[in-house]
């Protein structure tokens, strides 16, 4: 995805073009998802934050002059307010991938499926900070070390070695163990 | 895709890191509807009104005021907001005790139409001589404000998630 090719979109959305913004809606729902999942926030306040990151893009899209800012603009903006739906709301989940399973579809398909079983398994067992961390490691675009230190507000430094740990931790999970010595189909 | 998770080792966490991002990509992914919601949101967009930055909100200073003398006065369920642009601001605070209702002010001061916008619409209220005006029933979610300059001219708050 070319930097050219945001500017242009940048633009486009700027000038009122709705096919240009489902572009970008397109390219970084996903992310601005995660961080927010990443804080344990419910499916609903998840939603609730989205939509108010995307509103307030609307408006601030025309002022976005460099448009490798924007992804900063949204993970900057999508952390501040899940920081302030957590304390406004008050509201966490525990490790939340049931939601998701109680779509039949989807249900049978994670059922049939040992590895994610397993994945859900190891990640439940460990703890929130870790859950987070693995979670912003995942993210669709990624996020450099430097993007996830400024999520967590903490030290760059802290971030390798704490990811060597939790992938450590994971992997030593009896699920995970399972699975890991030969390939699983998909 | 086939993947080992054989050594230990940093091309092992790689691996471990793709096969997590496979597997949140499939249960956890942007919902259908959020992501509607997201496109939709576009047709809020406004050319001719000059923004209202926020520029505080008392849940983002709550972990500070907590530690201070003031931790009971912020421990009830008002929030605070402030937005402004240049000599213009509005605040409002939202309190959550049987429904949501919020009660605000212009500053500096005017009378005139104060529109609450909603993702599914807008209440519509009038700001007294004083500049204050206040809304009942007020949806939970996310929220903007709009009203009119003194001297006219429409403004509009940034949108907030209440």
């Amino acid at each position: 995805m070319g930097d050219d090719d945001l500017e242009a979109l940048l633009r486009a959305a700027g000038s009122g073009d709705q096919r240009a913004w489902d572009a970008l809606v397109d390219r970084f729902a996903n992310l601005v998802w995660s961080i927010a999942r990443s804080f344990r926030l419910s499916t609903a306040d998840a939603a609730d934050v989205s939509q108010t990151v995307w509103l307030r893009l609307v408006e601030h899209s025309s002022r976005i002059e460099d448009p490798n800012r924007l992804p900063g603009w949204l993970r900057t903006t999508t952390t501040h307010e899940c920081l302030r739906a957590m304390r406004y709301r008050g509201r966490v989940e525990p490790f939340a991938e049931l939601e998701t399973a109680a779509d039949p579809a989807l249900d049978a398909e994670l059922l049939a499926d040992e590895r994610h079983r397993a994945f859900s398994l190891a990640l439940a067992a460990l703890g929130h900070d870790c859950q987070q961390l693995l979670r912003l490691l995942c993210t669709d675009p990624p996020l450099s070390y430097a993007d996830i230190a400024e999520v967590l507000g903490r030290p760059i430094g802290s971030l390798g070695p704490q990811r060597q740990r939790c992938l450590e931790r994971l992997r030593r999970h009896p699920e995970l163990r399972r699975i890991m010595g030969g390939p699983a189909g998909s | 895709m086939a993947d080992h998770f054989v050594a230990a080792g940093s091309d092992a966490d790689d691996q471990v890191v793709r096969a997590l991002a496979d597997y949140w990509r499939r249960t956890d992914p942007a919902p259908a509807n959020v992501v509607a919601a997201a496109k939709a949101s576009f047709t809020w967009r406004t050319i001719d009104q000059e923004l209202v930055e926020l520029v505080f909100d008392s849940s983002a200073e709550s972990e500070l005021v907590a530690f201070g003398a003031a931790a009971s006065a912020e421990t009830s369920d008002e929030r605070r907001l402030v937005f402004e642009s240049g000599a213009l601001r509005i605040e409002m605070a939202v309190s959550s005790n049987d429904g949501t209702s919020l009660v605000g002010s212009l500053s500096p001061p005017a009378r005139g139409e104060v529109v609450l916008r909603h993702p599914d619409g807008a209440i519509t209220s009038e700001s007294d001589d004083e500049g204050r005006f206040s809304f009942d029933h007020v949806p939970v979610g996310p929220i903007c404000l709009r009203a009119m300059r003194p001297g006219g001219g429409a403004v509009q708050t940034d949108w907030v998630l209440i």
